[in-house]
């Protein structure tokens, strides 16, 4: 039997490669020289905890600073999962710079609980994003009154925020079809100023949720939510079901 | 509701004819053959009237994509299309020739659902190999010299730490 994969064309292989864990992708170039490189042009890096657990991950930082430097052309996704990560944030810093100049559509970057990721503002550069995520950050610098103007998913959760830097966040995100916001500090009045939201999931104690906005947001039809004195099940129920409630209260 | 019948009727009947590389004849419904973004934009410009030919693609590959293409344009629920799809990716997974024309032709034919159903197959495949069990399987000749095989082991130690 003659290589048959092996003459496939790169965009091919490019996206198989695609749907593998990046080590396995890396780990291709010993193949032959065929596949030496393929692998740096995947637009997808994924570092999680899959690809790299314990106890691979203690030089995790340095491997992301060498498959970027390795890589070429677009990266379309970023995935960090930095649970264990006790680096320099510096080096995160980098490579938000890096990637914001590769047309990066899709972030996630999670940390650790007791070390928070103070996120820089250049993570602003990277407006051609649609989807993100961010887990143990804290927005902490002075508000920058800036947005993502092509983002339609934000994932907050664990987040530290202040209401003044909550408010302007989202009403800077013009296409924001979806949030979830959860278990956040910092953060108590919440202000959603998001015409086009079409889902919203909070959850969290907080001691305002402002539903003059929500009567105008027709289209919102998922509401997920914790109030204080309830108990740790998370509830779903339809958004006008939830405001009745939370007006019949209030 | 008769005339709507028959509109629906009408379109059921709006059959075309594309021909393999290889002569090979299959009639089927314009809504299957829609499936490919390329065959649609074949029949956009040039109509369904005259047999479509599909010079790349050989009988037995076009013959497998179009009963893909047919069974995804039923509309059916999610859970009967993905035990469909395994079945019919396991069967063709077989024969690596065959499954490796297979991707050729759906990457050509542009249908993407069933690129990305074959890549994920393929890289299933790849999947905590070592390489050299993913060399024997796919018969792929190492033409690299020992100096660039322990460069690149040493440049990217942490791919090659097992799991």
């Amino acid at each position: 039997m003659e290589d048959r994969i092996s003459s496939l064309p790169s965009n091919i292989i490019g996206i198989i490669l695609m749907d593998l864990p990046l080590k396995d992708a890396v780990r291709s170039s010993i193949l032959s020289s065929k596949w030496r490189y393929e692998w740096s042009t995947i637009p997808q890096l994924v570092f999680d905890r899959h690809s790299f657990p314990l106890p691979s991950r203690h030089a995790l930082g340095e491997i992301v600073d060498q498959v970027l430097f390795l890589h070429s052309g677009p990266i379309e996704k970023f995935a960090f999962d930095g649970y264990t990560y006790d680096d320099s944030f510096t080096r995160v810093d980098r490579w938000l710079v890096y990637l914001s100049r590769n047309g990066l559509k899709e972030l996630i970057l999670n940390f650790c609980p007791t070390r928070l990721y103070q996120l820089p503002t250049t993570l602003f550069n990277c407006q051609a994003l649609t989807f993100l995520e961010l887990q143990d950050c804290e927005f902490i610098l002075p508000c920058v009154s800036k947005g993502f103007i092509n983002l339609a998913t934000l994932v907050l959760k664990d987040i530290t925020i202040s209401d003044e830097y909550f408010e302007s966040l989202i009403s800077n995100c013009p296409l924001l079809r979806k949030l979830v916001f959860s278990d956040f500090y910092g953060c108590s009045h919440l202000k959603v100023n998001a015409p086009n939201l079409k889902e919203l999931f909070v959850n969290g104690f907080f001691e305002d949720i402002d539903p003059r906005k929500y009567t105008i947001i027709r289209l919102l039809y998922l509401l997920a939510w914790r109030m204080a004195d309830s108990d740790d099940s998370m509830a779903i129920v339809p958004a006008e079901k939830a405001f009745a409630a939370w007006r019949a209260d209030a | 509701m008769a005339t709507i019948i028959t509109k629906e009727q009408q379109e059921k009947e709006k059959m075309v004819t594309l021909v393999s590389s290889d002569s090979e004849k299959f009639v089927v419904e314009q809504k299957v053959a829609e499936k490919s973004h390329v065959i649609k934009m074949v029949m956009n410009c040039c109509g369904i009237e005259s047999p479509i030919p599909v010079r790349r693609v050989k009988g037995d590959i076009l013959k497998s994509i179009l009963e893909y293409c047919e069974k995804h344009s039923k509309g059916e629920a999610q859970e009967v299309m993905e035990k469909w799809d395994k079945e019919y990716m396991d069967k063709a997974e077989k024969d690596l020739v065959f499954f490796h024309d297979l991707m050729l032709a759906s990457h050509f034919l542009h249908i993407q659902e069933l690129v990305d159903l074959i890549a994920v197959t393929f890289a299933g495949m790849l999947k905590m190999k070592s390489p050299e069990e993913i060399r024997q399987k796919f018969n792929i000749n190492n033409d690299l010299t020992k100096e660039q095989e322990e460069h690149i082991m040493t440049t990217f130690g942490w791919a090659f730490q097992p799991i």
